[in-house]
């Protein structure tokens, strides 16, 4: 028998042993690292089908990951939007207790330059209808200590002090300011530096009328209007400037506009002066 | 040439089946396609071809998947040679043959890769993954046997 012969009987053993020869030393040699490049060139020209089956395949795959994600999604936006609550009320509790800070910090100094005794508060209401005649406050300490018609005044600068006000009604730590600007308000004034009294009225807008005051007396446009001290009102805290002058319906007696020299359309944190 | 043409197209096949199948199945699941198509070749050709289909076979998968090379073509080339003997012996147009014949070779094919892979210190994972395929080849893999058959009798091989 020749070789050819015996090839062409046992061909599957032929071949058999040849394939066991080639992977033995395939897997003696271990020539997996080597064979990386060659693997890659034929994952390259298998790419063409390897594509389309993907896009196929994942299409439906990411369709349905996409509403599987739905509710995940609407969950965390849930809470995101929770967290966002908090972080805002969070941010605006630190802005709030970073400005009371500042105030605190404002109020001791006002408190060492001054012979006055205060109480802070804040604005937290005004009626719209009833703008120039009462503002609501909120007494945040010590307002036990607060009683009935006493002054309240504004600082916008350190050292300038405008009267506001006087308590009008007073509920635990809420408080309605009777403004000056009110026609029920009525406040005993005095000219700065001069011997001329009178009384200032409220008139429902920002001017206010300076009324009683003696045809003999001094007063002229540009003089400042400070509080004569009667009542239970400090002396010299100033009220407005005079702006016109002119005879009053009360015979013997002149009258004065006086014009605000603070803005009362902004109240935001008022002063209340405690009894000397 | 037909015979070999068919037989290039249908590796084709069978390449874009295998990615799709790794796809879409999970490992559990996955029949072993290339194992299908050396037990159609061992029961419906001859011993030979089962033989070569088997080693090429091995060496695609190799190249295709990330294991030690050699490892596949090893153990399809026994698998294609020892299955190889079957040809001619049973009837392979009986289901329950064909049934039972893709179940034992999978198990066959198993002993071996575990064997293999514990000589050569291939991954025991992938050999916990194939715990699963005799039953897959058995129900998956019973209807891509149909498919084969059915494709070689479109080119009127068997």
């Amino acid at each position: 028998m020749t070789l050819k012969d015996f090839i062409q009987k046992n061909r599957p053993t032929v071949i058999f042993s040849f394939s066991m020869i080639f992977s033995l030393i395939c897997l003696s040699t271990n020539i997996t690292e080597q064979l990386k490049t060659i693997r890659s060139f034929f994952v390259y020209f298998l790419y063409f089908t390897y594509k389309p089956i993907y896009e196929v395949i994942d299409y439906p795959i990411r369709i349905t990951n996409k509403f599987i994600v739905i509710p995940y999604l609407y969950e965390e936006n849930l809470k995101l939007k929770d967290l966002l609550k908090k972080k805002y009320l969070k941010n605006l509790q630190i802005e709030e207790l970073n400005q009371k800070y500042l105030r605190e910090i404002y109020l001791d100094e006002i408190l060492k330059n001054s012979k006055y005794k205060f109480i802070d508060s804040k604005v937290i209401f005004r009626d719209y209808q009833n703008w120039y005649d009462y503002c609501t406050i909120n007494i945040p300490q010590n307002y036990e200590t607060v009683k009935e018609d006493m002054p309240v005044i504004t600082n916008p600068e350190p050292d300038k002090f405008y009267l506001v006000g006087r308590i009008w009604t007073i509920e635990k730590n809420i408080a309605k300011v009777l403004l000056i600007t009110n026609p029920l308000s009525a406040v005993p004034v005095k000219i700065k530096n001069k011997n001329v009294e009178g009384v200032v009225l409220g008139s429902g807008s920002v001017d206010l009328i300076m009324d009683y005051v003696l045809e003999e007396d001094d007063i002229r446009i540009g003089d400042i209007i400070v509080t004569s001290g009667l009542n239970n009102i400090p002396e010299n805290i100033e009220v407005g400037e005079v702006t016109k002058i002119e005879r009053s319906t009360t015979p013997g007696f002149k009258k004065a506009t006086i014009k605000l020299k603070f803005n009362i359309n902004s109240l935001k944190n008022l002063l209340i002066i405690l009894s000397q | 040439m037909k015979k070999f043409l068919s037989i290039i197209i249908n590796i084709l096949i069978i390449i874009i089946l295998d990615i799709s199948i790794s796809r879409i199945l999970p490992y559990f699941l996955r029949p072993n396609i290339w194992l299908i198509h050396i037990i159609y070749t061992a029961l419906f050709f001859n011993h030979t071809t089962s033989t070569v289909i088997g080693f090429l076979s091995g060496i695609i998968v190799d190249f295709l998947h990330l294991n030690i090379f050699g490892m596949n073509t090893l153990t399809l080339s026994i698998t294609g040679y020892v299955i190889g003997w079957l040809n001619k012996r049973i009837n392979e147009n009986l289901l329950k043959v064909q049934i039972i014949v893709l179940f034992f070779t999978s198990v066959f094919y198993i002993f071996l890769y575990t064997i293999i892979s514990t000589i050569f210190h291939a991954s025991s994972e992938k050999i916990f993954h194939l715990l699963f395929l005799p039953f897959n080849n058995m129900i998956l893999g019973f209807f891509i046997f149909q498919f084969f058959i059915w494709y070689y009798k479109k080119w009127n091989l068997v």
